[in-house]
């Protein structure tokens, strides 16, 4: 048996030489789709990643700790955090938190010269926004919540509603929102600064002041809706290992919820996952796409060979040996050209990951999604193992039918064919 | 007991417009270390008749009994490994295995057969000596004249020592000091190995060496002739 498998294996082996020029082509076909399947996952990959990230720099952190009740938007204002700053140290003093940053939200209607629109205001305390996030260090203009701007309630507002409103620095506002007592108030407030979020929408939903202003405004000092918190960044790569962590402050806070970025920011989540499987179906279609044509090759391969394929099986080839012949040959077919996709598709991708993709040209297209220009593409080695599995799986069914085909051949009637 | 035993051995091609009887109520017997051969004119059932004998073919009425199996009675896969275990077989066309050397070609049904690879290549060589084409061992049959390749296809069809071997016109494609170089060959061949060969022939050359030939004329044995 074994000695028949060997047989078969290198007769498969040199069939497939028979025709190096379409042979080729196969190869070069089934390596060039891997690439092209792994560059796109990879691309993908680094998209999402770089979208996540930029959301978790710009105002998402990587957990959360507020009231049950609580809501990002801020319509839920009575959903506070009493004692702040005494959560505040109490999540400082944790060795897996790297920083902490407690806010203040409420919705708010902000009234220019020009119009006016609606809006999150978000009561931070500087230092700390700045400790952990990257919008206060993106200033185009202004100064980012100086001690100063309290004299003239200073806001800094996003670059995309400075220019829907036409306003600079130092021009007047009014913000017009309810406390938690359902009052409403109107506050003349300064524009600071101006703001480059990585997404238009957050340029135009969000805009800062500090936190002890609007604490004083909403009559609820000392209080925050949420304290976001960053921990160590290498528990905060993999899902499971920043659940983890949040599931052990949990426990310092029995009275509060606390949340990773995946559950308070669920769509950025699924968006992970979605893409996944997305990227993993246009794999599966791309090869399918090939495999008809290997299927194609295959089946002239056989018609070519009847006559040979007769003479096997009157010498005494069983029909389950031409049949593993064919398969044999069709997966060695497949499989020739799947290494040199992968060892390209991965050098590409660690290269490209290195340098990074500059599409700076479509930057602004690329900002109202919030992403980066700069596309880094991740080197999505978890797929590889999915994809050769792909690879085979399809490869075995392309074989199927020439399989079918030659051990229907009968070997008088194909040893007289031309 | 005779080798191989036809009975009333019948074959009738079912067309459209009529049938077509390729083998009419044949009976013959053949002993094992004969050199015989069929001949008639084109049609006359030789091929068929042969193919009948090698278990590639069954037949419509009457029976092939080979060593006391009657072949009609075996299933596809059973005539597949009966004929693998069996029967050697030398077509018109060579027939070789193209991406396999002279070698490999030769001892193809005993690697089919899980003969051990140092004593299939020591027959395979003794064999391709016996044909004259040691020196060609290696190289594939692209590589061989018409003559050589069926030298090689002769070595195949004897490496596993076969009960008989089926040669089905195996000089109509050879010049004739080829077709005479084969046909001492196997002539050496089965004094040497004591295997009987069946031709279907139209070649003089055949007849002239053949010690029994059944003359056939559609689809009928009509006579026999023995040489001493």
């Amino acid at each position: 048996m074994t000695s028949g498998l060997v047989l078969l294996l290198r007769m498969a082996w040199r069939n497939i030489w028979r025709n190096p020029v379409r042979s080729s082509v196969v190869f070069v076909s089934m390596g060039l789709g891997v690439w092209a399947g792994l560059f796109l996952m990879g691309w993908a990959s680094g998209i999402n990643d770089a979208r996540v990230q930029d959301a978790i720099d710009d105002y998402l952190a990587h957990g959360h700790v507020h009231v049950a009740g609580y809501t990002a938007d801020g319509t839920n204002l009575s959903a506070l955090l009493p004692n702040a700053s005494a959560a505040v140290a109490q999540l400082e003093a944790r060795p897996d938190v790297r920083g902490v940053a407690p806010r203040l939200q409420v919705p708010a209607m902000v009234q220019a010269a020009l119009g006016s629109s609606g809006l999150l205001l978000q009561g931070v305390d500087p230092q700390r926004e700045a400790q952990l996030f990257t919008i206060p260090h993106r200033l185009l203009d202004g100064a980012f919540l100086a001690d100063t701007a309290r004299e003239f309630n200073g806001v800094v507002v996003g670059q995309a509603l400075a220019k829907r409103l036409d306003l600079r620095v130092g021009d007047p506002v009014v913000f017009t929102y309810q406390d938690t007592a359902a009052t409403v108030h109107s506050t003349l407030y300064t524009v600071e600064g101006l703001y480059d979020g990585t997404s238009n929408l957050t340029e135009e939903a969000v805009a800062y002041v500090r936190l002890d202003q609007l604490a004083t405004e909403l009559g609820v000092p000392q209080a925050a809706h949420d304290l976001a918190f960053r921990v160590d960044p290498s528990a905060a790569r993999q899902k499971e290992s920043l659940e983890a962590v949040c599931a052990e402050i949990q426990e310092d806070f029995p009275a509060f919820q606390v949340k990773s970025w995946r559950k308070t920011a669920p769509e950025m989540g699924y968006v992970d996952e979605i893409m996944a499987q997305a990227l993993l179906l246009f794999m599966g279609i791309m090869l399918l796409a090939m495999a008809f044509g290997i299927l194609n090759t295959m089946l002239m391969a056989i018609l070519e060979r009847q006559r040979e394929l007769g003479m096997l099986m009157a010498v005494g080839l069983t029909r389950q040996r031409v049949f593993a012949l064919v398969v044999l040959e069709t997966v060695l077919l497949t499989g020739i050209g799947l290494p040199f996709g992968l060892l390209l598709g991965h050098a590409t991708l660690v290269f490209t990951n290195r340098t990074g993709i500059s599409l700076e040209a479509f930057a602004d297209g690329l900002a109202e999604f919030g992403i980066s220009p700069v596309i880094y593409p991740q080197v999505v080695t978890h797929w590889y193992l999915p994809v050769v599995a792909l690879v085979f799986v399809l490869s075995l069914l392309a074989s199927l039918m020439p399989a079918r085909k030659a051990v229907s051949l009968n070997p008088i009637e194909s040893m007289r064919a031309l | 007991m005779s080798l191989i035993t036809l009975s009333n051995l019948t074959k009738v091609y079912t067309e459209t417009a009529s049938d077509v009887v390729a083998v009419d109520s044949v009976q013959l017997t053949l002993e094992a270390g004969e050199f015989a051969a069929l001949v008639g004119p084109s049609g006359c059932g030789k091929t068929t008749l042969l193919n009948l004998i090698g278990g590639l073919d069954r037949p419509t009425a009457g029976s092939v009994v080979v060593s006391g199996t009657d072949l009609s009675t075996l299933s596809d896969a059973d005539l597949v490994r009966f004929r693998l275990e069996h029967i050697g077989f030398v077509f018109q066309a060579y027939n070789l295995i193209p991406v396999l050397t002279a070698l490999e070609n030769t001892v193809f049904i005993l690697e089919l057969q899980g003969v051990a690879a140092a004593e299939r290549n020591r027959r395979g060589m003794e064999l391709l000596d016996a044909v004259g084409l040691a020196d060609k061992a290696h190289h594939r049959p692209a590589q061989l004249s018409g003559g050589q390749q069926q030298r090689v296809a002769v070595a195949r069809a004897l490496a596993s020592k076969p009960a008989f071997v089926l040669a089905d016109e195996p000089t109509a494609n050879l010049d004739s000091k080829s077709a005479s170089t084969l046909l001492d060959i196997m002539l050496d061949l089965n004094r040497t190995e004591g295997t009987l060969f069946l031709f279907s022939t139209h070649d003089p050359r055949v007849v002239d060496r053949a010690r029994r030939t059944f003359h056939l004329e559609d689809g009928r044995v009509l006579r026999e002739e023995r040489k001493s």
